[in-house]
């Protein structure tokens, strides 16, 4: 049986293909297109779902949409859409997602759909490992509902309350972030990196926009206006925090990190009265979280550190594209009665794969000078020395990860003693806002010595003190904490070796662990894109499967060639028509 | 009753037929109409944040060159903005004030013909002018290139406005190609736009669709020279206008038709098509003309294709006279849907609007056609001109420009200096400067001979490749360096199927030795550049001493290596012959499937082809999964698929996806790209219900296809067995 999840239309479209009970492959659409967040019809990824199952459109048994358009449309209707974004009313087409499955993508077959919120509880649920589960889902808006509280059981799950559109803790969340000069789904990352350079100094004001109690969470209207297009606040929230907002690209200042520091703590104590709630009515010891709001690994360490529920399973990709996942989950269970799995997802390594073989014959076919290492263990120690020499390596390995994080397969690696290197990461390689923390990859076996974390914690999901003897400017973030990717041998062999051979050089089990691109474009996807970044940005060593190159190997033209590469590679398809769409602040709601 | 929006909801929700109504409410709503308006002027094009705005804030941008102070005086300075790579690129600096010794000031304005594409900087129609101005006398003029490719009707009146500023003598207006993309068909029309279009289809026919566009379009033309008057007026400038002329002979464009209407018509019109071209095949030009004048008789005789190959026939039997007006209605109606591939020009009924508007003013009207028909001494205006569709040769330039040099010269002299006959006098080999340029000479006719593969397609033989060919032999008679450029194309094209063009050395060798800006996309996107091409340069390397075969087996390997791949290769996917990544509207050239916009390949004619590598050492396992869509399931027509020409399978198809696998034997194959022909059946007859549908869908907001599909392609997996 092959199912088909599609995750679509309004940010980071998605595929993912659970074919006879197994999670074969995930991706999203961006790392195809190029172009970031890419909220198009996910062509391009349907088409590798049937590539990586080795199958074909006829084969399909069931598409599963992650979301119910109609529901969608009634609250769009009643809510006052921000209209004026879209001269013509396109989003009133409430039959376009099936219609183009079937008229672009070419399926024929049965396709179900499912509410938001159901897709996201079952993106973790079902891929927890648990038999039973309190589920909390939190994001913008999916249809009505922005946070839902449910349990799972077996393969079952009840999503028994919710809270209701325009009362979302997300777009508050957005509503900031773009106060701060962010872009909404995009910037709220970087809120979060900002918090810790800040106090809880406007908490209390704060603190007024939102009322929390028993599971029901009441937005003040005073201070929010979704339908706007330029920005998602009003006048009098302005007013109360009492400084203007920010222009985007414009010097941070203390009140900016003070009111990012003032959001994180009121996000982190209404997750926590939200837990409160559910542990009241679930009788569970196990929390699955998903939604966009799960993304906020800050976040999730206090909810962990309350030891409210024993065990906690987030959806390493918890924002819309991990739906795509949970609805291929839900038709499993609808078409067969059983979930796919009762196994923990253990690896998020579910995109393409380039073999070395292909590698070189890519550098031949370039003319460009490479090493190759027929034995990975060479490869190793020179990279684990090239790291400890205060190289910057690009490491391209393995199949794609899914979701937002790099987890060692398209990852950007460095040393994380260096205590000039976070600053060069940000300005020469990732090109962004200097304050922005990297996080360190660790050998599961040594963290205990180095971070106050007791479990493994693979996919980046939370955050920890560094405690470790070490010295670790590039990790560590202001207030002493980091995000931490626990390695096991067992998940990504390559990967931990690596670690390992960079340990026995010098004493340190842990590496800086950044993705794979520069600013403004999705992770590397493929070799062409990992050796475009690699001229594009101030990488030392590029690691394409077990080939090699140096950046003194690069001509200057190849990396004036990669930045025009850069430019024209995704470039908007309005380009050269004449019609541009005016995309409001938060358009796709 | 309460009507809630709940109602409204489940209203929308019930049913998709539900939308079509609201669509109309809404559009009443919005009190929209149909008429044009231009659009605001860009602002793209305001001052930059870093122009000191204290001295120069009287100023306005000139396209990309923005206000400033240089050296004490106002300057326009070339800064870089989004599109710079389209504008003229020689000159940085223009100063507002004209040097002392100049005697006239022009500025030259207009689109990618004027701009000298593909010869610019090192020549181009102003360089042209310029120089023809200067040589009869000691005097200087200085002519201001502010052309640019693909400029839009707007940004050419705000371009002129701006112009204004350089107090020029005399401006010159070379455009009306690109004014056909506001008054087109488009599929992505307003709600008002798709409610008037959707009761032309339904109640009239699609191809009517063509007679809206040419009153949309002569509207647009009138609105356009109104502004551009009204922004001359109460000048002393004065203007002429060149309008442009297109490539009758030496061009061609397949466009398929929309659904004709009539039940049976668009099956017939597509049977006709097949035996002409057949006719044309074997040089049976009477019978194809009888089959042509049939298809005009169905389609109501302004379809491109039908009145090319009615034009083409009564070309090959010598009678050009009658040959010009089919011609002439092949560009008229070229452009009428934004679905196809926009072959710029600029139709007859437009030029005759510009000469009728312009008689009661200034504006001195300048016809090319006639000057290039009265020089040629034949209407038919062909590859002596041209490099393609619209686009000049140098020779090209000389002659447009040496027919507007005398209205410049009897302007600024007051009367009449020179008699307008004797334009010829201005037309000299010299002007065109050859010594010193043989490269870049060289690398224009190399791009040129790519740039005219991607929308060059021909009805019948393998016209576009001689063309292409041509201009490769011509790069290589003009300078023999550029086989050292071919190379390199080759095996930029060899690596990653294309992908890796830019970041390849050979890329970047080719890259260097550019002309222009403009050749890097033309050299990287190769926007149809097929085995063929790449064959047809190994060639020519071949011919000149150069290793082309043994570049031809690289750039053959990479495709060969696939079929050993576990799962094999999908032949439909653009991958397998070169990757698209073109950004402008080519990917929905019909002919082309670029997968970007679709999932699976669409067949818009009665025959489609894919490339299959082979070397013949093995036999070939071909999975294809495909279905029928607009041509007849009746067991009485088969789908047939064969490879050079050859019949290897009949297909049973019906309207689902199927699967089909089938052996190619290692003997009917050639060492090389193959080609695999899927031949569909025909068209069904009942149009008038799909006509129904369609109308329905695009007032509802729906993408439609108003080009019937044979059949579509969802996959061919071909893998060595």
């Amino acid at each position: 049986m092959n199912i088909i999840g599609i995750s679509s239309y309004f940010h980071d479209s998605s595929c993912a293909l659970i074919q006879d009970s197994e999670l074969v492959t995930a991706i999203s659409e961006e790392r195809f297109s190029r172009r970031k967040n890419d909220a198009r019809l996910p062509i391009r990824s349907f088409r590798e779902c049937l590539k990586a199952g080795h199958i074909d459109i006829t084969d399909v048994d069931c598409v599963a949409y992650y979301e119910n358009p109609y529901k969608k449309l009634e609250r769009q209707l009643k809510s006052g859409f921000n209209t004026c974004s879209d001269f013509d009313l396109t989003w009133i087409d409430c039959h376009k997602p099936f219609r183009e499955f079937s008229e672009i993508l070419g399926y024929e077959g049965k396709i179900l759909h499912y509410d938001h919120h159901l897709s996201h509880a079952a993106g973790s649920f079902y891929f927890s490992g648990f038999k039973d589960a309190a589920i909390l889902t939190s994001d913008g808006v999916g249809e009505w509902e922005t946070t839902t509280y449910g349990s799972g059981d077996l393969s079952s799950i009840d999503l028994f309350n919710s809270v209701k559109y325009p009362n979302s803790l997300g777009l508050l969340y957005s509503a900031i972030t773009n106060y701060l000069g962010f872009k909404v789904l995009n910037g709220e990352y970087k809120v979060m990196g900002l918090a810790p350079y800040g106090s809880s100094y406007y908490l209390g004001k704060l603190e007024k926009t939102l009322t929390v109690n028993k599971g029901k969470l009441e937005l003040d209207k005073k201070y929010f206006d979704f339908t706007q297009i330029s920005r998602m606040y009003t006048d009098d929230l302005i007013s109360l925090i009492g400084f203007p907002p920010r222009l985007p690209e414009s010097e941070i200042l203390e009140c900016h990190m003070n009111l990012a520091k003032s959001l994180q703590v009121l996000l982190e104590k209404t997750l926590i009265e939200q837990m409160n709630y559910l542990k009241e009515k679930v009788n569970s010891n196990n929390l699955c979280m998903s939604g966009g709001v799960a993304l906020n690994c800050v976040a999730n360490s206090k909810i962990k550190n309350t030891k409210l529920f024993k065990n906690l399973f987030i959806a390493p990709a918890s924002g819309d594209a991990g739906s795509a996942l949970g609805a291929a989950a839900l038709a499993h269970v609808d078409l067969t009665g059983e979930r796919h799995s009762h196994d923990r997802l253990k690896s998020v390594s579910l995109g393409p794969l380039y073999g070395t073989l292909d590698i070189i014959d890519l550098l031949k076919s370039m003319e460009c000078d490479y090493k190759h290492y027929p034995e990975t263990d060479q490869l190793l120690e020179s990279v684990a020395s090239y790291i400890a020499d205060g190289k910057v390596i690009g490491w391209f390995q393995g199949r794609m990860e899914f979701g937002p994080r790099a987890l060692g397969n398209r990852s950007i690696l460095a040393d994380p003693r260096n205590p000039t290197m976070r600053d060069r990461l940000n300005a020469l390689i990732k090109k962004r806002e200097a304050f922005r923390p990297f996080a360190p990859a660790i050998l599961n076996d040594h963290k205990e010595n180095h971070l106050n974390l007791e479990h493994p914690s693979p996919f980046m999901l939370e955050t920890c003190q560094v405690i470790s003897n070490i010295d670790l400017p590039a990790i560590t973030h202001v207030d002493g904490s980091c995000r931490p990717q626990t390695v096991e041998k067992s998940e990504n062999k390559i990967f931990y070796q690596l670690i390992k051979k960079f340990y026995e050089k010098t004493g340190c089990p842990i590496l800086v662990n950044t993705s794979f691109n520069v600013r403004g474009e999705p992770i590397v996807c493929t070799p062409l894109d990992a050796l475009r970044c690699f001229g594009n940005s101030g990488i030392d060593i590029l690691v394409l499967e077990n080939c090699l190159i140096d950046r003194s190997m690069l001509s200057e033209d190849f990396k004036k060639m990669s930045e025009i590469e850069m430019d024209s590679v995704g470039m908007s398809q309005e380009a050269f028509s004449s019609t541009t769409k005016n995309d409001g602040v938060y358009s796709f709601i | 009753m309460e009507l809630t929006v709940d109602d409204l909801a489940s209203f929308i929700k019930e049913d998709e037929s539900n939308l079509r109504l609201l669509r109309k409410f809404q559009m009443i709503c919005s009190g929209e109409r149909s008429s044009i308006k231009l659009n605001k002027s860009s602002d793209i094009y305001k001052k930059s944040n870093d122009s000191n705005t204290n001295d120069i804030s009287n100023y306005e941008p000139i396209g990309i060159w923005q206000p400033q102070k240089k050296n004490g005086n106002i300057a326009f300075i070339r800064k870089e903005s989004k599109d710079w790579m389209f504008w003229e690129t020689s000159r940085k600096i223009i100063y507002k004030e004209k040097d002392k010794n100049v005697t006239a000031r022009i500025c030259m304005i207009g689109e990618s013909v004027a701009a000298g594409m593909f010869f610019t900087p090192f020549f181009t129609p102003s360089i042209a002018l310029e120089k023809m101005l200067s040589e009869s006398n000691d005097e200087k003029y200085d002519v201001v290139d502010l052309t640019k490719n693909s400029i839009s009707a707007d940004d050419l009146i705000s371009t002129v406005r701006a112009s204004l500023q350089l107090e020029p003598e005399i401006i010159i207006i070379f455009a009306g190609n690109n004014w056909f993309s506001e008054a087109y068909f488009r599929n992505d029309s307003s709600i008002s736009q798709r409610q008037i279009y959707s009761h032309i289809i339904e109640n009239e026919t699609p191809v009517n669709v063509t007679n809206k566009f040419e009153k949309l379009f002569k509207q647009k033309a009138k609105e356009i020279l109104a502004e551009l008057q009204k922004n001359i007026d109460n000048t002393n400038v004065k203007v002429i206008f060149a309008l442009p002329a297109s490539n009758y002979s030496g061009w061609d464009h397949k466009t398929p038709i929309p659904w004709l209407g009539e039940d049976g018509e668009t099956s017939r019109w597509y049977r006709l098509y097949s035996e002409s071209c057949q006719h044309m095949t074997d040089k049976n030009f009477e019978s194809a003309l009888e089959k042509g004048k049939e298809m005009l008789g169905i389609d109501g005789g302004k379809q491109p294709s039908s009145n090319r190959i009615v034009a083409i026939s009564f070309m090959m039997l010598g009678m050009f006279e009658e040959a010009h007006k089919y011609c002439t209605k092949v560009i008229d109606y070229n452009n009428c849907f934004n679905l196809g591939t926009s072959l710029p020009g600029m139709p007859s009924f437009i030029k005759d609007i510009v000469r009728k508007e312009c008689n009661n003013t200034n504006i001195d009207v300048v016809d090319l056609e006639k000057i290039f028909s009265s020089h040629l001494k034949n209407k038919i205006l062909d590859n002596k001109i041209f490099i393609d569709y619209c686009h000049l040769t140098p020779e090209g330039f000389n002659l447009a420009m040496s027919s507007i040099a005398p209205k410049i010269k009897n302007h600024l002299s007051g009367g009449v200096a020179i008699e307008p006959k004797d334009w010829r006098s201005f037309l000299k080999e010299s002007t065109i400067p050859k010594e010193g340029n043989e490269f870049k000479f060289a690398v224009s006719f190399f791009y040129i001979g790519i740039y005219t593969i991607h929308m060059n397609h021909c009805h019948y033989g393998d016209y576009n490749i001689n063309t292409a060919k041509k201009f490769f032999r011509d790069a290589v008679s003009s300078s023999d360096d550029i086989l050292n450029l071919m190379e390199d194309y080759i095996k930029a094209r060899s690596c990653n199927f294309g992908n890796g063009f830019l970041l390849c050395k050979a890329g970047q060798r080719i890259i260097k030795k550019s002309n222009s800006p403009l050749d890097v996309p033309v050299a990287r996107f190769g926007y149809g550049v097929d085995p063929e091409v790449i064959r047809t340069i190994c060639e020519i390397l071949d011919e000149n001493g150069k290793k082309g075969e043994l570049l031809f087996d690289e750039y053959l390997c990479q495709y060969v290596r696939l079929l050993d791949k576990k799962d094999g290769v999908d032949i439909s996917e653009p991958q397998y012959i070169d990757q698209i990544t073109s950004v402008i509207r080519l990917r929905l050239d019909s002919e082309i499937n670029t997968r970007r916009h679709l999932s699976y390949f669409k067949a818009k004619w009665p025959k489609s082809s894919f490339y299959l590598a082979s070397t013949c050492k093995s036999n070939i396992e071909i999975t294809i999964t495909c279905r029928l869509r607009d041509a007849v399931t009746n067991k009485a027509q088969n789908t047939t698929i064969l490879v050079n020409d050859k019949l290897i399978q009949e297909l049973t198809l019906s309207s689902k996806w199927k699967k089909i696998k089938f052996e190619l034997p290692k003997e009917s194959l050639i060492y090389g790209f193959n080609l695999f022909t899927v031949q569909w059946p025909n068209l069904q007859d009942n149009e008038a219900s799909k006509l129904k549908e369609i109308s329905r869908a695009f007032s509802t907001d729906k993408d439609i296809d108003l080009f019937p599909t044979f059949g579509e392609v969802f996959s061919i997996i071909a893998k060595n067995i």
